[in-house]
């Protein structure tokens, strides 16, 4: 049974009142309604109308695109959709009423920490004059708005706020921590190199730093690097780490074009980063990890897996769905890039590359009965590539 | 005639929700008539539905406020008691179950099937 208490002051940084508490829970229960009854009608439907219907006119067997047509047409799929949508809006916006009371609280935390200097274990190195990839100017990912970058105010911290709750509502099998995608491709890594003890460590697209805290665990000789075009994100990540003592080091930068040296990391990581990104950036962000990846380094990402493949054609539409309802537009088209040989003309011998799949962790909440939370192996996997430099 | 089909299915990603077997269908079966396309005037007038709902809701909170002041004068009900409140387990899952009924409830023409359709 997942709840919004399970996320604490200390992992968001904000502090919801009982009001908002309750609009946030509704918007995840509403979440867990529409995949849940609202998915199951629709699914009813294409099953015992649309299927039979099609079969009966000696159309061919549906694939993704015209069973999608057909569901267009179906009530219950209208009313899924669009009820996919609202309850992406609803979330964020139960968020950002928490935001507009603690926004300026978190700013002056942050502006805190700015001044005490030295003193910090890790750095944030902000680019005001970075140039946003234009593929995450044309809209907001997954329906946030203001996206990973904008700013509200001057050293704002909102939209990292905002994503991490926000994510942990939508998302809660990540965990409270927003760590979950972090523990996939840790153990990905640590089965395919087994032997690694890196000394330097970056994630690409690091967001507000969640999926580096397995890493911290795993390699604590490590130093710790993160990556990212948001500024907010930075800055909300740079205080949590700070607060929970860990040293990251966090950089505003494009990871098709990071700043940092050749030959400098060990490990690069990157999570659920390329589906958000295009066709040109995947091959120029491949490029440009192993140009600052020492030889023998490893490069490994995990990101959303290829639902071509799963057999049942509905559950196509339904993940399809994200791409027309939830701003993720380039998840399905992600995997017919030609990863390989983006592989190999950015320098990584064919035989180095190893496409595989992560299993996904699942975060299970404290409940009646499961009086502790704790992590299961989940029924999904990520699509991950490993390669050796 | 044919057995009727359980009209809600149990939702998999809330443990412990169970899909009453049995139960009476909250849809006829026969054919349902609706009218073509909304026209702008019937779209107006869900928008006034809501909006109206909206000052429902107000009213509605202006209700537990007063009962909050109230109960904290009479001195039942220290102040602040109800923010701070962290509801336990059991709470957050009946609360949670609630939600689910409550969708289904508001939304039973979307999720809903006739008897045996």
């Amino acid at each position: 049974m997942y709840n919004t208490t399970e996320q604490t002051l200390d992992d968001v940084l904000i502090a919801p009142t009982l009001d908002e508490r309750g609009r946030q829970t509704f918007a995840k229960h509403l979440r867990q309604f529409v995949f849940g009854p609202a998915r199951i009608a629709a699914a009813r439907v294409f099953n015992e109308r649309v299927v039979p219907a099609n079969n009966a006119a000696g159309g061919a067997p549906l694939d993704r695109r015209s069973a999608r047509a057909a569901l267009l047409e179906v009530p219950q799929y209208q009313f899924f959709s669009d009820l996919h949508r609202v309850s992406q809006e609803l979330i964020w916006n139960s968020v950002s009423d928490t935001l507009d009371r603690e926004s300026s609280r978190l700013k002056q935390e942050f502006r805190a920490l700015e001044a005490a200097g030295a003193k910090r274990k890790g750095s944030l190195t902000l680019d005001p004059a970075l140039q946003i990839p234009k593929y995450l100017l044309a809209m907001d990912t997954h329906c946030m708005p203001g996206s990973y970058h904008t700013d509200w105010s001057e050293d704002d911290l909102s939209n990292g706020a905002l994503y991490d709750r926000g994510a942990f509502l939508y998302a809660p099998s990540g965990g409270p921590q927003g760590d979950g995608a972090g523990r996939a491709s840790l153990a990905f890594v640590q089965g395919l190199s087994p032997t690694l003890q890196p000394q330097r460590i970056l994630d690409l697209g690091c967001a507000t730093g969640g999926p580096l805290l397995p890493f911290a665990a795993a390699y604590p000789q490590a130093e710790l690097h993160g990556v990212d075009v948001g500024a907010p994100l930075l800055r909300f990540g740079h205080l949590r780490a700070e607060k929970l003592g860990i040293p990251v080091h966090f950089r505003q930068a494009d990871a098709a074009a990071t700043g940092y040296p050749d030959n400098h990391f060990d490990l690069i990581v990157s999570h659920i980063m390329f589906h958000e990104t295009s066709a040109a950036a995947v091959p120029a962000i491949i490029k440009e990890a192993h140009r600052i990846l020492k030889p023998g380094g490893v490069f490994a990402f995990v990101d959303l897996p290829n639902v071509a493949l799963i057999p049942d054609v509905f559950q196509q539409v339904v993940f399809d769905g994200d791409a027309h309802y939830n701003n993720e537009h380039f998840w399905m088209r992600m995997h017919d890039v030609d990863w390989m040989g983006s592989y190999e003309r950015a320098g990584f011998a064919r035989e180095s590359v190893k496409p595989g799949f992560a299993p996904i962790p699942m975060y299970v909440p404290r409940g009646s009965s499961n009086p502790q939370s704790k992590w299961v192996p989940g029924m999904f996997g990520f699509f991950a590539v490993h390669a050796t430099k | 005639m044919n057995a009727p089909k359980p009209p809600i299915a149990a939702n998999p990603m809330i443990p412990g929700s169970v899909a009453p077997q049995g139960r009476v269908a909250r849809l006829a079966r026969g054919k349902r008539e609706v009218y073509g396309k909304a026209s702008p005037e019937q779209v107006n007038q869900l928008l006034a539905a809501v909006t109206a709902l909206t000052a429902e809701v107000s009213v509605l909170r202006q209700r537990v406020k007063t009962l909050e002041a109230l109960g904290n004068k009479a001195g039942w009900l220290p102040a602040g008691a109800v923010d701070v409140h962290q509801p336990d387990i059991a709470q957050r899952e009946e609360q949670a179950q609630w939600n689910e009924s409550l969708l289904a409830r508001v939304f039973y023409l979307a999720i809903e099937s006739p008897p045996g359709q």
